[in-house]
C-alpha cells in the first residue's frame, strides 16, 4: 500500500469524505487526534463506520490507543466485533507488548465466533526502544503485516528537531525498512507535516522510497497523489523490470547479462518486485517478449 | 444524571440523555424536520431499543447526520451514561 491517509476517529465529516480522496487505505485515529473527553464517542463513531459500511475493513485500518493508556483493550472490545481487522498498534516497543494485545485479540475472537488470527497488526515504531527493538519484534505474532514508523516521538524522544533535513531520519528508516524485509513485511514511513511544503514531501518519500519503504502515513488528502506517484514503479522502471525478466526466463538458470549488467537472483526478485508494486503480476508468468501468444 | 456525545456541527448530532423512572422521551431538533425527523426518530427508538433504553430523556440536536453517526453517538451517551452508574 502507497498511501495510508490518517483520519480523526471523532470527525463524522471527515469519515465520510476520507474514503473519496483515492488514497490506497486509511489509518482512522482514536489516538492523538482524539482528545481525552472523546475517546469514549470516538471509539463508537468509528465502530458504527465500519460496522454500516461507511469505510471497508480491506482497506482501513485504526489506531488504537496506546499500550501504556489502558483503553486499548475496550478499543479493541467495540472494534472487532464491528468488523475491524487491521490494527495499527502505536508506540510498539517489545514482543511482550505485542504479546499482550495479540492475547486480548485472541479473547475477543473467540468471544465473538471470528476465526482465529483474522484480526491483523501494523506495528508503529516511533520511540528509540521499538526503532532498536525492530528486529526483537519481528516474528513475536503471526498476525503482524507491517511496520510504520512515526518520526514526531522518535525525533522529541532521541532530541532530533524534525526539520526538514532527511539525513536525521536515515538511521531509523534503515532500520525498520530493513527489519521489515527480514520477516517479510511491509513498510510504510512516516507522516510529513508541512502541508505548505509539497517538495519536501516529495523529497521525504523519495528518501523513504531509496531506504526501502513501501508507502508513506498522510495527513491530508493533498498529499496522496504526491505519495502514490512517488511509490509507484515508474514507466521505464516497469519496461526494465521486463526485459530483466524476460531475459531471465530464456538463460535457464545460473546468471546472464541485459541491461548493461549481470542478471542473478538478486536482479530478477527485485524486477519481480517492481511488477508486483505496479499491480502487474500477469507480466510475472508471461513468455519472453516474441513468445507471446 | 447527565450524559452527552458528539457536536452540534455540520454532519455531527449531539445527543443528550438524562436517566430518571419516567417511560421514555425523545425530543428532537433538526434543520430537516419535515423532510427526515420521522426517519430520524425511528432510527433514534430502534437504537435504544437495541440497548434496552426504556426510561429517560434523550435530546437529540441533528445537524443533517448520517444514521450511522446518529446510532454512534445514542450508543456513547448511553454507555457513558451507565458507567457513571446512571439508571436507564
Amino acid at each position: 500500500m502507497r498511501s495510508w491517509l490518517y483520519c480523526p476517529g471523532n470527525s463524522p465529516k471527515m469519515i465520510i469524505s476520507a474514503p473519496l480522496y483515492g488514497a490506497d487505505g486509511l489509518v482512522l485515529d482514536l489516538e492523538d487526534s482524539v482528545a481525552d473527553d472523546r475517546k469514549g464517542e470516538a471509539r463508537q463513531l468509528v465502530a458504527q463506520a465500519f460496522a454500516e459500511g461507511i469505510v471497508s475493513a480491506e482497506s482501513a485500518a485504526v489506531r488504537i490507543n496506546g499500550p501504556d493508556t489502558g483503553l486499548w483493550v475496550k478499543d479493541l472490545e467495540e472494534l472487532i466485533p464491528a468488523g475491524v481487522r487491521m490494527i495499527r498498534v502505536p508506540k510498539t516497543e517489545d514482543p511482550e507488548g505485542i504479546r499482550e494485545i495479540c492475547a486480548a485479540l485472541g479473547r475477543i475472537e473467540r468471544e465473538n465466533g471470528i476465526e482465529a488470527e483474522t484480526v491483523t497488526l501494523q506495528c508503529i515504531l516511533e520511540t528509540p526502544l521499538g526503532v532498536e527493538n525492530a528486529f526483537a519484534l519481528g516474528g513475536s505474532s503471526p498476525r503482524i503485516r507491517s511496520y510504520s514508523f512515526g518520526a514526531e516521538d522518535y525525533c522529541a524522544a532521541v532530541g532530533i528537531s524534525r526539520g526538514r533535513e532527511l539525513f536525521p531520519l536515515d538511521y531509523p528508516r534503515s532500520r525498520i525498512a530493513s527489519a521489515a524485509a527480514s520477516f517479510g513485511y511491509g513498510a510504510c514511513d512516516t507522516v510529513w507535516g508541512f502541508l505548505d511544503d509539497p517538495e519536501g514531501l516529495a523529497a521525504d518519500a523519495r528518501r523513504a522510497a531509496q531506504l526501502g519503504f513501501e508507502g508513506k502515513s498522510l495527513i491530508h488528502p493533498d498529499q496522496i497523489e504526491t505519495v502514490n506517484r512517488i511509490f509507484s514503479p515508474s514507466g521505464e522502471e516497469l519496461s526494465k523490470a521486463r526485459r530483466i525478466l524476460d531475459a531471465a526466463a530464456v538463460m535457464n538458470g545460473g546468471a546472464a547479462a541485459a541491461e548493461g549488467r549481470m542478471i542473478d537472483r538478486p536482479v530478477i526478485l527485485r524486477a519481480e518486485k517492481v511488477l508486483r508494486a505496479a499491480g502487474r503480476t500477469d507480466l510475472l508468468k508471461k513468455k519472453p517478449l516474441g513468445q507471446d501468444p | 444524571m447527565e450524559r452527552q456525545a458528539g457536536q452540534a456541527v455540520k454532519q455531527d448530532t449531539l445527543v443528550r440523555i438524562s436517566d430518571g423512572d419516567a417511560p421514555l422521551t425523545i425530543e428532537l431538533e433538526s434543520p430537516v424536520l419535515g423532510l427526515f425527523g420521522r426517519a430520524i426518530r425511528r432510527a433514534a427508538e430502534e437504537e435504544l431499543a437495541r440497548l434496552g433504553v426504556r426510561t429517560g430523556r434523550v435530546r437529540i440536536e441533528d445537524c443533517q447526520a448520517l444514521d450511522f453517526v446518529l446510532r454512534a453517538r445514542i450508543r456513547a451517551a448511553v454507555k457513558a451514561l451507565r458507567e457513571e452508574g446512571g439508571r436507564i
